[in-house]
């Protein structure tokens, strides 16, 4: 018995709060002149937050193009500068399109045609901190291992803890040296893309 | 008819924090993309890994073979006869396909130059 009372006033309890949101959900506005109610005050609480701001500086990214002659003697170095515009941390990623500079030309036993070059990243924030990584660019390719593969993320990407605005001394450097490699680099001409993108850290 | 008020609020404010949710739910992905391009040409060479070394005794003779490499697929091989004179001045220098008849002189270098074929 003293079980069906308690249910019976918690169904009771129940109907009561149902019942009064029936009855603020009913108060309706009408249009002057047409009734006593003419506004309803609504409180709606918004909460958001926004993530900090992060790409290149104007004229800041990384761009334009190295084309090195017998690069297989003579090996190359170019540095890209870089200025970052981030108000936070930030990440850096390069991604390779070939994993190396590739050769279109069928190769053959004992010749290659993918010449190694090694990228190096280094990134300076505004308060003298800096992040500095270098991969060859065999792993920058699709699923590479190295710290600064892939396409930038909150996770993916070389961290720049510090925010960065000005121009700190970034830079992409692309180098090799003379090649070394067990076969022959096949004649011809080489190429690859590097894809660098840059995204907020929190 | 008279329009109700707080439901046409009600939706808007729906929206809006439907809207605030997305914003704040959307995985942070990279905010620009840049690209440099790297190219690098090779020329077409071959050159000596190995040059031909002949050892002469009274005994025997050794020779280790000489090894040519080429970058390219389709290298040219121009082997030459060089014939020397006493004084060691240049007599003729001709291609060894063609001197099978030619008297040799006593002092006869065989040269062989491998080139790419452009």
């Amino acid at each position: 018995m003293g079980f069906l009372r308690v249910l019976f006033l918690l169904a009771l309890a129940v109907i009561s709060v149902i019942a009064s949101q029936h009855a603020h959900a009913q108060v309706t506005a009408y249009a002057v002149g047409q009734g006593a109610v003419n506004s309803v005050e609504v409180g709606v609480e918004v909460r958001a937050s926004v993530l900090g701001r992060c790409g290149f500086a104007t004229g800041g990214a990384p761009t334009g193009t190295i084309d090195q002659a017998d690069f297989d003697q003579s090996g190359f170095t170019k540095d890209f500068a870089i200025q970052l515009n981030c108000t936070g941390a930030s990440r850096i990623a390069i991604s390779s399109a070939n994993g190396g500079m590739a050769n279109a030309v069928t190769g053959g036993t004992g010749y290659q045609t993918k010449a190694p070059y090694n990228v190096a990243l280094y990134v300076a924030a505004d308060n003298g901190t800096n992040a500095s990584a270098t991969c060859a660019a065999a792993t920058l390719a699709a699923g590479g291992s190295c710290t600064f593969a892939g396409t930038a993320s909150t996770a993916t990407g070389l961290r720049l803890s510090g925010a960065s605005t000005k121009a700190n001394g970034s830079y992409l450097r692309v180098s090799a040296p003379a090649y070394t490699g067990t076969d022959t680099l096949a004649a011809g001409r080489y190429t690859d893309t590097l894809s660098i993108t840059v995204s907020v850290s929190p | 008819m008279m329009a109700p008020t707080i439901l046409i609020s009600n939706r808007i404010a729906r929206a809006a924090l439907v809207l605030a949710g997305m914003a704040c739910a959307a995985p942070a992905m990279a905010d620009e993309v840049n690209q440099i391009a790297i190219y690098g040409e090779v020329a077409p060479r071959c050159w000596v890994a190995h040059p031909m070394k002949v050892t002469a005794t009274n005994a025997t003779v050794q020779v280790t073979p000489a090894r040519a490499i080429c970058n390219q697929a389709r290298p040219v091989l121009l082997t030459e006869v060089r014939m020397i004179d006493s004084d060691g001045a240049l007599i003729r220098r001709v291609p060894a396909a063609a001197d099978q008849a030619t008297s040799l002189s006593t002092r006869t270098a065989l040269e062989i130059v491998v080139t790419p074929q452009l």
